[in-house]
């Protein structure tokens, strides 16, 4: 069933599946084979040590804003600290881009992702990998000049079906990833998705958005069927 | 793009902070009194699954599994020989792919659910009514664990380890008052492992590995995301639920059946009556056992139908609740 669903477009590169293997490079990115994840199971005040005497940076909710799906944050380490206390250093949504914390290991659940997405901006493309090689390449709209999509180390927050009429359909991957150029934009906060051409148009492998990277609908489709929240997105220039 | 207005972010101003803290502080309170709801774990694609790996199968013995089997991304069997399958082998085909996927969804769900009852950190002589139970560390099960269903043959359980599940040799669960098999689901944090010739009774989904010892009798699933399942002379048979009672139905009378009236004009030759056969009488009580299956069968398959199409099309999307404001 999900064959059908993969469009044969000719700027598609399905690679055969494989065993899970080193880090891949991808110009400035390192994409792991394994990504550990966090599933909140409860609100957290994430703080910027794994000391509840450091600095509280915010409070992560459980579930997200656009589809109260469940909050799950990629994790970049792990600790134990005072009485025995286990911590996880999580990647944080939002601004500043790509910041980190460190939040208590209690009332979450964790589990793993194959997956890791790279958009490389100057060749105006998508790679997604599944351990660590490349399944899927398509060319993307990228943001333009004036309002570049920003670079680093994301995540996707949560996967948005959105209605036939809806500016970007048929599906947005809103990412942990804010512009740096729009602090605001329709009201939102700026926040960068990859998401569909659907009613706001452009021609892959061209800058044109306003951040957001644009895919065509069959790419869309396939990511929703294969990525879940938390999945790792790097952007590189 | 902007579909509607958009929600505080938590990164925003405090106000939104110490309403999500009164929130995440009240509700806890609110369903204190309330044993905790337990609903059941949508396994989609994963649920034709009797066995599923993420790092291959490995069988010693006669093993009998009723249900689709398959591992991904190792996708090495070992032993397939000796299992005999009443289901497909996917092995690493994109069923089975899917299925991992989907099983992501499963576990996520099932540990975020709650509020949660705390447990013993060993299950044999409990009685348990529906509900969400939680172990922070291991779970055990020494002897016999009792699922009292209630009456309600949808009640759910669904216990969640932080880590391990191990259940002893000769250990079994029980099942009264309409608890289902098929509405059990065990979140495991590490690995799972069944004790020799135990009978175990529910969905297990474990983040690692699941070992199912020598003689065991699985009434449900062994779902593992990414480690090894081991077999030995094991029976695990999908566990299907079974229909919901329904009110008695209404006895139809039949209508009665209108007779054509002839437009032939005289002469009218009347044309031979050929009596319709009678059917045999039904007893009532087979007639409405009959109608009870095939409804809730009807319904069951409808159920899946829409499940189906709903995550063909849909994927691991969910609808918006609120606004949708990326810069597009």
């Amino acid at each position: 069933m999900l064959a059908l669903l993969v469009p044969l477009a000719a700027t598609w590169t399905v690679a055969a599946r494989a065993q899970p293997a080193a880090p891949a490079r991808f110009a400035s990115a390192v994409v792991q084979p394994t990504q550990e994840l966090a599933a909140l199971l409860s609100a957290h005040e994430a703080f910027s040590k794994p000391s509840l005497d450091s600095t509280a940076l915010e409070l992560v909710p459980p579930l997200r804003p656009l589809t109260d799906e469940r909050t799950v944050l990629p994790v970049l380490a792990m600790k134990t600290g005072a009485a025995g206390r286990e911590w996880l250093q999580v990647r944080l949504p939002g601004r500043p881009n790509s910041h980190t914390g460190w939040i208590k290991r209690h009332k979450t659940a964790l589990s793993t992702t194959r997956w890791h997405i790279v958009v490389d901006t100057s060749g105006r493309r998508v790679i997604v990998y599944d351990s660590g090689r490349p399944v899927l390449t398509v060319k993307a709209v990228v943001g333009k000049p004036s309002t570049p999509t920003p670079l680093g180390e994301f995540f996707v927050e949560e996967l948005v079906a959105l209605r036939p009429g809806d500016v970007g359909a048929p599906f947005a991957l809103a990412l942990s990833a804010r512009s740096n150029v729009l602090q605001e934009f329709d009201g939102g906060p700026g926040q960068i998705g990859l998401h569909g051409l659907l009613n706001v148009g452009g021609v892959p492998g061209t800058a044109a958005s306003h951040g957001c990277v644009r895919l065509d609908t069959g790419t869309m489709r396939w990511l929703v069927h294969h990525i879940v929240p938390g999945v790792p997105v790097t952007i590189t220039g | 793009m902007k579909l509607s207005t958009y929600r505080s972010r938590a990164t925003g101003s405090r106000a939104p902070t110490i309403l999500l803290l009164a929130l995440v502080l009240l509700v806890p309170l609110m369903l204190a009194g309330s044993a905790a709801a337990a609903t059941a774990v949508p396994l989609a694609t994963a649920d034709s699954f009797a066995v599923l790996a993420g790092a291959g199968i490995t069988n010693t013995g006669p093993t009998t599994i009723t249900g689709d089997v398959g591992t991904y991304p190792t996708t090495t069997i070992v032993g397939a020989g000796s299992m005999t399958i009443g289901g497909t082998n996917h092995a690493g085909d994109a069923v089975t792919q899917g299925a991992q996927n989907d099983l992501v969804t499963a576990y996520n769900n099932a540990a975020g659910q709650g509020p949660t009852n705390p447990i013993a950190a060993d299950l044999g002589g409990l009685t348990l009514t529906p509900g969400v139970y939680n172990s922070g560390s291991t779970i055990g099960l020494t002897g016999a664990l009792t699922l009292n269903g209630g009456g309600d043959p949808n009640a759910v359980f669904v216990f969640q380890a932080g880590s391990a599940l191990t259940t002893a040799s000769g250990s079994t669960i029980n099942m009264i008052n309409g608890a289902q098999s098929c509405n059990v689901f065990w979140q495991i944090g590490s690995s799972a492992t069944l004790g020799t010739g135990s009978t175990f009774r529910g969905t297990v989904i474990a983040l690692q590995s699941i070992t199912v010892t020598t003689g065991v009798t699985v009434d449900g699933r062994v779902l593992a995301r990414n480690g090894q399942v081991t077999l030995d002379t094991d029976t695990i048979a999908r566990s299907s639920c079974a229909a919901a009672p329904t009110p008695a139905p209404v006895p139809v009378v039949p209508a009665p059946v209108p007779v054509p009236v002839p437009v032939v004009p005289v002469p009218v030759v009347p044309a031979p009556v050929t009596p319709a056969p009678t059917p045999a009488p039904t007893p009532v009580a087979t007639r409405t056992a009959k109608a009870k299956v095939a409804a809730a069968k009807a319904k069951a398959a409808k159920k899946r139908a829409v499940a189906k199409k709903r995550a063909a099309v849909l994927g691991h999307a969910r609808a918006a609740v609120t606004a949708v404001a990326l810069t597009g």
